[in-house]
């Protein structure tokens, strides 16, 4: 009986969860760029872009997701199909230098941004990314969403593409984007 | 009941059946880096030998260990393995750390690495002798 029961509870869990609504990321935000100076989002329109969250002291899956991007980048067409935007999510080592030394070892036009805690705090809260820093000292590493996000020339939000997912879907994603 | 002699078989039986490995390393690579001063290498690990652990790392330029990257709902974690675990390097197979994975976790790099740079990576295991490869490290763009 008590089998049977929990049986029951499982199979009917799902129907439980809520159903799934139309989320949606983005927004206007002002970070900092490469050389110190304001970036305001509406310098991105116009043309679409990819986002995407990380930390300069990230060896492994953010420069793996950059390289990623670029790379898909020249699948897709040329330099000027998409915008690339890397936000720190550690501006308390990331300054505008770190960012900017990290953006151009891609050889190829990355921008990357990064802001005071509270500017980085909000553009964090529009796109839906989570950040938790793990350990203590200078050592410390970020646990962090590593999905990249794509909005379109308007500054719509329009698909997302994740770490695992083959590059032909990616691909077909941005093709889109266009 | 088994006599000594019939153990003694089955035990002589069971150092036979497990042969040492056989372990050889190649493509090892890194990124090259900008103002962190720490990187990431990968290595893809052969063994045409008995079943095998990889249980650590030292190099040249720098305090290695083996990390973890995992994907748990779209957040990345990185964590070294834990103390006293170790990558399995199967028996007639291989291991391959590489982007997004295991790899292996260098910590305060005295500079940054430059594609074309080099440096020595030399990789622990639990039965095979110590085994000391060259890192190539190339474009940040490479995947």
């Amino acid at each position: 009986m008590i089998g049977g029961a929990l049986l029951w509870r499982q199979s009917d869990a799902p129907l439980l969860k809520p159903v799934p609504t139309q989320v949606s990321f983005g927004g206007p935000f002002t970070l900092v760029d490469s050389k110190g100076q304001p970036f305001a989002s509406s310098k991105l329109a116009g043309k679409p872009y990819a986002i995407f969250f990380g930390f300069t002291h990230c060896p492994d899956v953010c420069p793996t997701t950059l390289a990623r991007l670029v790379k898909l980048r020249r699948e897709v067409g040329s330099e000027g199909a998409f915008q690339i935007v890397f936000v720190t999510v550690d501006p308390e080592r990331d300054g505008p230098k770190e960012v900017g030394n990290y953006a151009d070892l891609f050889g190829a036009p990355v921008i990357g941004l990064t802001g005071s805690t509270a500017q980085i705090a909000l553009v964090k809260k529009e796109y839906g990314i989570f950040s938790q820093k793990v350990g203590t000292g200078d050592d410390y590493t970020i646990d962090h969403t590593a999905t990249v996000l794509l909005f379109d020339k308007d500054q719509k939000f329009q698909a997302t593409i994740a770490p695992d997912e083959p590059d032909e879907t990616a691909i077909a994603k941005l093709k889109k984007l266009a | 009941m088994l006599r000594p002699a019939t153990i003694a078989f089955a035990l002589s039986l069971a150092a036979c059946s497990a042969p040492g490995p056989k372990i050889s390393a190649h493509d090892a690579w890194a990124r090259e880096t900008g103002s962190a001063d720490n990187a990431a290498a990968y290595v893809t690990i052969e063994n045409k030998g008995g079943a095998d652990e990889l249980i650590g790392a030292k190099a040249s330029i720098g305090e290695a260990m083996i990390h973890e990257s995992s994907m748990d709902g779209g957040v990345m974690r990185m964590r070294p393995i834990a103390a006293g675990e170790g990558l399995s390097v199967p028996s007639n197979g291989k291991l391959t750390l590489g982007p997004g994975g295991t790899h292996i976790m260098i910590m305060g790099l005295k500079g940054p690495l430059k594609a074309g740079d080099h440096f020595d990576l030399t990789l622990i295991f639990a039965k095979a002798r110590a085994h000391r490869i060259r890192v190539t490290v190339k474009p940040a763009g490479a995947m």
